[in-house]
């Protein structure tokens, strides 16, 4: 049975994809580990007040935002850091990443250089100086950001997916299909970002739904770990994630 | 073809309560496209009732599925066009009474061989459409049960309901139903907002790769290379 890679996260203690099969199927001996599940985080509030409110006044502040994250249950905090200084972001990160402990996944320009801060962790980086990767979306994570992006071995896909455009989706299953099939160029844990299926301003129960919704396909197309932007989504997608694993 | 989903409407209600029900299911088919179907419930079990409601949502211009566990009145009901469906009925009896009514079947079974051999059996007695129903009880269940299905080629090429309940959980099971190939997802009620992720998802053609490659099962291996591209940059 073929196994896909494996990237392990944080302090070790989190791991994404390594998947025998295609998502969440018994019948063919699927591994029983459900997809991360990453909460979006931003430096400055965010505009939509209802998404606000869901973080009862937590998201004035991206490391109390980051604090929220963890308290209801997500596996790692998703930090943009456009539109700060290197050495802000950096800050920060290491601030989330201390307070926490949960894997970082940062996006920003340069990632690595945001980074930097953190050597205790493996991050995730988004990181636009990438070229042709960074537009396409590939997410480099490295145990020690201080090192320049290292080979193909720590190396996860970044899928955007829109909901409900298909494209993403698409991409998403094309790529589990491909690795499974023997592609070792596929073979990197997936990770999708849901988050801009997030309608703003929707009310609470439509915003979560369009975007668990988007979280739910996303997963079973195959994504190892999940961008989310709200806490009704993030909680739904670990819920359902839990039972399509078998957990 | 595109999947549809199907709300119901039960027949154990007033006179008053039916129309406004029928009012209701009439405005989300006119704004969700995907909403194609209606299935008609025989609570009451009462087949001048189920007859009467069958008539009601048949002027809707949808798709009538009609189920009740006593299968004579789903034969008193038969409108042109409908499906019957008696999940927790002898589905021998089921399919006899459909194709003497002319009518098409839904299928319930949890065993895909049984299914295949009902199914054999409805085409033989001449129902105009069978659908294959395996009768999941949970999002997992829906999952690989669907899947199993699309794999198996006496049943692959048959339309493949599922049914499901009302909510948030009932949306995600028929979500991931129609990820996985069923061409009619039955649900028992959604609300507005439910209605328009359903309905997103229906028409975007998101489908599963596990739906994708049963599908294509059958086909040579170079068409299915051609329809699995991965762009270059994720390889290098």
């Amino acid at each position: 049975m073929r196994e896909l890679r494996e990237v392990v996260l944080g302090r070790g203690d989190y791991i994404a994809g390594g998947a025998r099969s295609l998502p969440f199927l018994d019948q063919d001996g699927a591994r029983r580990r459900r997809p991360l599940v990453f909460g979006e985080v931003l430096p400055h509030p965010p505009s939509d007040p209802v998404l606000a409110g869901m973080f009862s006044g937590r998201a004035a502040d991206p490391v109390e935002w980051s604090v929220m994250w963890k308290e209801i249950g997500a596996d790692g905090v998703c930090l943009r850091t456009d539109g700060l200084a290197g050495g802000e972001a950096a800050d920060l990160v290491r601030r989330i990443s201390d307070r926490t402990g949960l894997p970082m996944v940062v996006d920003g320009d340069p990632a690595k250089d945001a980074g930097a801060g953190v050597d205790d962790s493996v991050l995730v980086l988004i990181d636009a100086e990438q070229g042709m990767h960074a537009a396409a979306g590939t997410v480099l994570s490295v145990s020690d950001a201080r090192e320049a992006f290292p080979d193909r071995a720590n190396r996860m896909l970044l899928v955007e997916a829109s909901f409900p455009e298909r494209e993403g989706f698409d991409l998403i299953g094309s790529i589990r299909t491909a690795a499974l099939e023997g592609d070792e160029g596929c073979d990197a844990p997936i990770i999708a970002d849901v988050s801009s299926a997030y309608p703003e301003g929707e009310d609470p129960r439509g915003a979560s739904m369009v975007e668990a919704e988007a979280a739910l396909a996303a997963m079973v197309c195959g994504a190892d770990a999940l961008i989310v932007r709200g806490p009704g989504a993030a909680d739904m997608a670990r819920v359902y994630g839990e039972e399509l694993a078998d957990l | 073809m595109r999947p549809v989903f199907a709300l119901t409407v039960s027949d154990a209600v007033t006179d008053d309560m039916l129309e406004e029900r029928i009012e209701i299911l009439a405005a989300l088919a006119e704004r969700f496209p995907s909403m194609g179907a209606v299935r008609i419930r025989d609570d009451a079990m009462d087949a001048d009732l189920l007859r009467e409601a069958a008539g009601r949502a048949y002027a809707l211009g949808l798709e009538v599925v009609l189920e009740s566990d006593i299968v004579e009145d789903l034969a008193a009901a038969y409108v042109p066009g409908s499906l019957f469906s008696s999940p927790a009925s002898d589905q021998g009896g089921l399919i006899r009474t459909a194709a003497g009514c002319g009518a098409g079947v839904v299928i319930a079974d949890r065993d895909p061989e049984r299914l295949a051999g009902f199914a054999s059996v409805a085409d033989a007695l001449g129902c105009p459409k069978v659908v294959v129903d395996p009768d999941v009880r949970s999002m997992k269940e829906c999952h690989e049960s669907t899947v199993r299905i699309g794999r198996i080629d006496a049943l692959g090429g048959l339309p493949l309901a599922v049914r499901a309940w009302s909510g948030e959980y009932a949306l995600a099971v028929a979500s991931v139903g129609v990820m996985d190939g069923a061409s009619m997802v039955v649900l028992d009620d959604l609300d507005m907002q439910a209605c328009a992720v359903l309905d997103g998802l229906i028409r975007s053609g998101i489908r599963s790769p596990a739906m994708r490659r049963a599908r294509h099962r059958t086909r040579d291996d170079k068409e299915r290379r051609n329809e699995t591209t991965v762009p270059s940059f994720y390889q290098s």
